[in-house]
This record gives structure tokens, sequence and C-alpha cells, in this order.
């Protein structure tokens, strides 16, 4: 009886041993979490949105500039400021073999928009009034009122009609990758699709592995398990990563747009002055070059990166200049009250999330406002916590990001005063009527010249109000094996190139899955 | 010992209820809204409303916490927020990986302590003995943290003899499982340690050595097996610790368990994976307890009779 016990742990060992073998050459991939679903429908998760265009098609997709750019779609028109119109590629197919038809983009948009179903996207699709099948390649969508972001709401991955939703299993797609196996919390494996429309990738197979632990990627890497890793590769490994023979690194710049927050309620807060002193305090170039290391670009913007067609970059710029700080704190009515003593004109409370890099840069721009008289209290809090609060409007000054922002129709939803918590994320409760209209009336404006205007006065009074203090845009940073070719990164992280890339037999042996 | 066993059981049923009637409630108090979390912040305050009726987050937390004691009691655990299954069914998965490790690095830990607490007895203040108390300081004060990845590099990177992480076959598990029972085989080594030397002196040692017994005899049936009450309560205590506490050793190893599965669903305000994690956990500590009493009742008859 003893022996039996005692062998039980070796029959688990041995339970858990077999896994089948992937044939031909792939690539091997670090993610930092599990993905909850790969339904696009309901997938909401950056994660999945940006394996999503592996493995299906959609009307249109986001270039390497995050501009859309037509997927399935062949052309699309707006014959009118409310319907849109949209041909379709012939001969594209799913991975079970049937032909993708406007009848399942219409089937995919009515159960993302079916209130049964759940789908966090639903709300994208509130001003569609009906979607109507033209002909079999044939797709038209007419909305209640003129939404100019519509195009933006159509890049999820069209699922054949009737597929149940797939929180499991997926539904199938026509992308140039299907689903191979999938074991939540583990791995993702793709493999190729011989039939792809686009032509066969080069790769046989992808396989995402989630590896949570940052010391246990890097680590992977340096033994040659990994071969890709995007954006997960903190700035203080960089150097350790260079040393490795045989890792590429590739750096371009990203969209994601971090920035300080402020309660606009509080009142210390509410002066414009206190937020532009925080504004000139801080050293941001400093803080990219030393803590970053060099793996962000300054933010002279609002939000939208320079990419986006929308940008306004002639606005009002905070350089470091913290004279200038203390004039306007002074103006503002609060005196140091001992010069460059330890005493401060008040005190503020700053939350952020317990990642190390935030709190390390908290810490720097505690400093920083030190230097002006300002005390503040670093307080960090778990992300569901500090998530909360913040939605909450229980702050004085957070510190978050913004990712993968695209649409310019995002500061109607951040700065509208019908965008408080929990109708948008008008987190800080900026109220202001005249900023109010223009927000209105870009989402009406159908001319994108005029629309562009709008933006720009929007992005014009926002930076002058300082209602964000913008710190930098975080660089896509991506470490890649040698040897594989082509690999290029979009500013959203998507992984879509991975069906271009190639990896030649002779240039490195190849890896076969275990 | 059938009213023994039946007493135990019935102790069973209130420390799992109180187990997961607090952690039902402190989950409800700390901030953070799991629709919120699983719609996005962009979601249309109607669709945040009906989710949370459909979840029943909208009803007061008494009301709440009734209908998931009725659920429990007809062995529904709910649907996960995160992954929108069955809670049975995630938690399912990752008992394997958890139950696979958990009891390896308890074999790793019972074949290092024992054997060392034996030498480390039988010579008692030499230099076996002090290289054995290194052992221990050593292993007890070492987290895991950094224990995994030191493993790692030395035995992955620069030996090649393991994968660095994942769960790929038996090689895989080598790291993590001396990585988790390290610490443990400390512990157990300094008791083996110190309850044997207690039992060296007794009579009956004596008495056997004078019927000629050989002398490990002498000390594996007669001074050992006496010795190993105490360790077996540790023991005992210390499976529960491994199959829930894995946590920063799966997080370490890439593991997918229930250590990991129980991070992310906290993070995410998942509340139905987290008490269905916590339902396990405990009713495990309580089992293994039970199975720890079971056990003395072999290494020592009069503990059954007492029963």
């Amino acid at each position: 009886m003893r022996r039996v016990i005692l062998l039980l742990p070796l029959l688990f060992v041995l339970a858990c041993g077999a896994r089948e073998n992937l044939p031909g050459i792939g690539i091997r991939v670090g993610i930092e979490g599990s993905i909850a679903t790969l339904d696009p429908r309901l997938a909401v998760e950056a994660r999945a949105m940006q394996i999503a265009p592996l493995l299906y098609n959609a009307l249109l997709q986001m270039d390497e500039k995050g501009r859309l750019t037509p997927d399935l779609a062949q052309s699309w028109s707006q014959p009118d400021a409310t319907t849109y119109l949209f041909r379709l590629r012939q001969g594209v197919y799913f991975h079970d073999g049937r032909e993708v038809t406007a009848d399942d983009v219409r089937a995919t948009y009515t159960f993302i928009m079916d209130p049964h179903h759940g789908s966090p996207r639903r709300g994208s699709y509130a001003a569609v009034s009906r979607i109507e099948v033209v002909d079999r390649y044939t797709v038209r969508f007419v909305l209640k009122t003129i939404y100019v972001s519509f195009p933006y709401a159509l890049t999820v991955g069209i699922c054949p009609q009737g597929s149940p939703a797939g929180l499991k299993t997926p539904p199938v797609g026509s992308g140039p990758f299907r689903l191979e196996r999938w074991r939540p919390g583990e791995e993702l494996v793709l493999a190729a699709n011989p039939r792809y429309h686009g032509g066969r990738p080069g790769l046989d197979w992808i396989q995402f592995r989630v590896l949570v632990n940052t010391t246990t990627r890097l680590l992977e890497m340096k033994k040659g398990e990994v071969d890709l890793l995007q954006n997960c590769v903190p700035a203080y490994a960089v150097k350790f990563m260079h040393r490795i023979p045989g890792i590429r690194i590739l750096q371009a710049p990203g969209i994601t747009y971090q920035y300080l927050g402020y309660n606009l309620t509080d009142p210390i807060l509410r002066h414009k002055e206190v937020r532009q002193a925080i504004s000139y305090a801080i050293d941001r170039e400093a803080i990219i070059s030393h803590t970053l290391k060099g793996l962000a670009v300054k933010a002279d913007g609002m939000i939208l990166s320079p990419f986006n067609w929308a940008y306004e970059g002639d606005i009002q710029k905070y350089a470091y200049e913290p004279e200038r700080a203390k004039e306007l704190l002074n103006a503002a009515g609060f005196p140091d009250p001992d010069g460059d003593g330890l005493r401060v004109r008040f005190s503020l409370s700053y939350k952020t999330s317990t990642d190390m890099e935030a709190l390390e840069i908290a810490q720097i721009i505690k400093g920083y406002l030190q230097a002006v008289g300002i005390g503040l209290e670093v307080r960090s809090f778990e992300w569901g916590t500090f998530f909360g609060d913040i939605t909450k409007g229980n702050f004085q000054v957070y510190s978050l990001r913004w990712v993968g922002v695209v649409d310019p129709d995002i500061f109607y939803y951040l700065f509208h005063s019908s965008s408080v918590p929990p109708d948008g994320a008008n987190r800080g409760r900026y109220l202001n009527v005249a900023l109010d209209r223009l927000l209105e009336l870009s989402r009406r404006t159908i001319d994108q010249t005029r629309r562009r205007e709008l933006y720009s006065r929007i992005q014009k009074i926002l930076a002058a109000d300082a209602v964000y203090t913008s710190l930098w845009y975080r660089d896509n940073l991506v470490v890649i094996r040698e040897g594989f070719r082509k690999f290029r990164i979009y500013t959203g992280g998507e992984y879509t190139s991975l069906q271009h890339i190639a990896r030649e037999a002779s240039d490195v042996p190849a890896v076969v899955l275990p | 010992m059938r009213s023994f066993f039946l007493r135990r059981l019935a102790v069973l049923i209130p420390t799992v209820l109180g187990a997961i009637t607090l952690v039902f409630f402190f989950l409800h108090m700390i901030p953070g809204d799991p629709v919120e979390v699983m719609l996005g912040e962009t979601a249309q305050q109607a669709d945040k409303e009906r989710l949370r009726e459909e979840l029943g987050l909208n009803l007061p937390l008494h009301v709440q916490y009734g209908n998931f004691l009725i659920k429990i009691a007809q062995g529904d655990l709910g649907e996960s927020y995160f992954y929108r299954r069955p809670v049975a069914h995630v938690i399912a998965e990752r008992i394997p990986a958890t139950m696979e490790l958990a009891l390896v690095a308890f074999v790793v830990a019972g074949l290092i302590a024992i054997p060392l607490g034996i030498i480390a007895a039988l010579r008692e203040g030499t230099t076996v003995d002090n290289l054995s108390v290194l052992f221990s300081l050593v292993g007890v004060s070492m987290p895991n943290f950094w224990l995994g990845p030191l493993l790692i590099i030395l035995f992955s990177l620069k030996l090649g003899w393991f994968p660095v992480s994942g769960r790929t076959g038996v090689a895989s598990l080598v790291l993590p499982a001396v990585t988790l029972g390290i610490g443990l085989a400390a512990l157990l080594s300094r008791m083996t340690r110190a309850s044997l030397l207690e039992r060296l002196g007794e009579d009956y040692l004596t008495v056997a050595r004078a019927k000629g017994l050989p002398e490990w005899k002498v000390i594996l049936k007669h001074a050992l097996r006496n010795a190993l009450i105490p360790i077996i309560t540790v023991m005992g205590l210390q499976i529960g610790v491994l199959l829930s506490g894995a946590i920063i050793t799966e997080n370490v190893f890439a593991w997918p368990g229930i250590g990991t599965l129980l991070i992310n669903a906290i993070e995410a305000r998942d509340y139905p994976v987290v008490q269905g994690c916590v339902l396990l956990i405990s009713l495990s500590y309580v089992v293994v307890n039970l199975i720890t009493d079971l056990v003395y009742g072999w290494a020592d008859p009069r503990i059954r009779l007492r029963g």
C-alpha cells in the first residue's frame, strides 16, 4: 500500500508528459498574460485584439501606423452621411472551407448588437439602424445618426454565420493562421492556413506562450526558448538583452500616451495655474533618458500621437521651467512658506499601480515637485483598487496611459461634460461648455478638413487648461531572434506582420515545438 | 474510529463555510468593479447595468451571499466573469498541474529532509550537523522568487538540463518542484533532527538494542517511527500550503496551476473564480488535516483508541 502511495506522484508526472509535435518551422512568442477569449465578437483585451488579425479577417484593419485600411473589403463608399457600403473580396474562405459572404458580415455584427450575447463591444454600434445584405458580396450599414468614427468599429474579425459564442473554442476565421491548440493561461498555437487568400504564410506555426513573470520571460529569451518579445521587456533589461548574441532589438515610436490626470473638483487642483505649474516642474527629458533608457518620446501633444491625422502639435507646451512653476504657484495664491526650506506650499496625493517602473517614476516626480514646494504623497495600489478609485473620482493626481488611441473621437469620451464616469472617462470632472460644443460638432462634421480644424481647437484648449500633463509616448520595443526576417512593428502592437515573416532554413536550425 | 471520522467531518463544514464567507465579504468590500473590468471603460452605462443585473451584482450583499450559499450547496460554483465559463471547469483544468507540482515538491522535500534530519541527529554537533543547520537556514530564508531564477540560471541556462519554464513533461517539473520543496525540506529536516534526538535516549531503544537488532533497524523502526508524529503534523499542514501556496513558484515557472489562476482572478475581480479557488484550498486544508489525523493512527495506535 505504502509503495502505491509513493508511486502516485510518478504517475501524475507521466500523465502530464506527452505532447504532440508540430512539423515545420515556426516562431515562439512570449506574452505577458493570459487571454480570456479569442472570439472577436466578444474580445476587448489588447492581447486578444493584437493576435486577432492572424486568425480573422475584418472589413477594415489597422496598418502599421494605426490607419484604417481595407482587409475583407475590396472597396467601400459612403453614398450619404449615414450609409456605408462595402464590397467584399471574392474567393476568401473560412478555415472550414466555407466562403466568406455578406451574410457572415451581417451575422457577425448582429451577434455583437444582440444584448443577449453581452458583448462588451456592443456600445460601438449604438448608432447602427440596420445592416443589409445587398448581394452575396455587398453589405450596407445604415446609421440612425451621423457618426463619423463608425469605420473604426469595423475592425472586428468576421465569423461564419451561425457561430455560437466561442469562449472556449472560438469560431473559425479566414485569416492567415488557424487555431491549432489553446491552453488558457499556458499557450496558444496557430498553424498556417495554406489556402489563405493573401498567400500561404512563411511560417508553419506560431506559438504564443504566457510568461507572466518578467525574469522568466527574459531567461527564456536568453536560453533560446522564445524568439520574440513585443513590448514586454522593461527598460532596465534592454542592456541585458543587448548582450545576448543572436538577438536583435527593434525600436519604433509608439502611440501609448502616458500622462498625469487631475481631479478638477479638488480645491487646490481646480486652479489652472497649479496644474500648469506641475507640468513646468517635471523634467520629462531627464526621466526619459535615465529611467526609461531613451525608450520613449516626449509628448507635446494631447493624447493623439504625431502619427494621427488629427494631431495638433502647435499647442501650449510645457518645457522644464521650475522657476516659472514657482511663479505660477505664487500667482495662484500658494506662496512658499520658507523658500528653499522643507516646508511645502501644499501636499497632494498621487495614486499609481504597483508596477515597479510606475513607482520609480512617481518617486522622481515627487522629487521634482518637492523642488518647487509641492509635497507629494505617492500611494500605490493593486490594479483593481487603483482603477476603481480613478473611475470613482477618488483621487487628486494619478498617472496612467492611453493605449492604442487612433480615433480622435476619444476627446468626447474623455472631456465632454456628459462623459463623467460611469458614462465616460472624464475622470477629472472637466466641465467646459465651449469645449462641449466643439466636441459635439466634431462628431457630426463629415468634412475631414473641417473636422481637423475642430480637433485642433479642442487640443489647444485642453493643453492650455492643462487638464492632463502630457508625459511621453512609449516606444514599441521588440526583441527578436536573428533569422526571422520582415517583422514589422505595428503601433497598436498587433502581430499582423507575423504572416509575412520568413525564416530561412539556412539562418538557424529549425526548432520543433515540444 | 468511525465516530472519530464523523466528528472530524462535522468540523469540516463550518471551517470551509467560515473561509468562504470571509472571502465573500472581503472580496466585495475591496474597491474595483468586475463589470468595469469585464466590459472596459468604453461600455455603455445601460450595458453595464444589464450585466450587473445578469450577474446579480445589483442585489443587496446579503441576498448575493444567500444566493451564493444556495448555489454552493447545489454544487454550482457559478460562472467565471473573465472566462465566461463554469468556474468548476476553469478550476478543474488547473488542478492537475497544481497537484502534480505539490506532490512532487512534497516528495522532494521528504527525500531531502528525512535522511538529512536523521544524519544530523545521529551526528549531533559534528560538521555534518552544522551543514544541515546551514541548509535549513538558507532554505527557510530564501524566497522562491529568488531561488527559482537562480536554479533556472544554473540548471537551465548554464547546464542545459531542464527547460526554463512551462509544463512540458517530466523535465519541466524538476526545477519548480525543487524550488517549492526546499523551503519545506529545510523546515522538516530541523524537525526530524529535533524529534529524533528526543527519542534517542529512550529506554525502549536500549531494549531494542539488547534484543540484538541491528542499529539501522533500531533507528528507523523504533526511534524514527516514534519521532514521526510531530513531523506528520507539520507535513500535513504543509501539503495544504503547497497546494495553495505555490503561487509564486507557479508564477516564476509559468506553471498553469491554481496559484496563477487565483492571482489573475483577484486582479480581474473575478469573484466566482476567487471563491471557487478559496473553497478548494480550504477544503484541501481540511481534508489533508483529516488524513494527517488518520495517519497518526498508523504511526501511533494510541491516538486511534482515544478517538
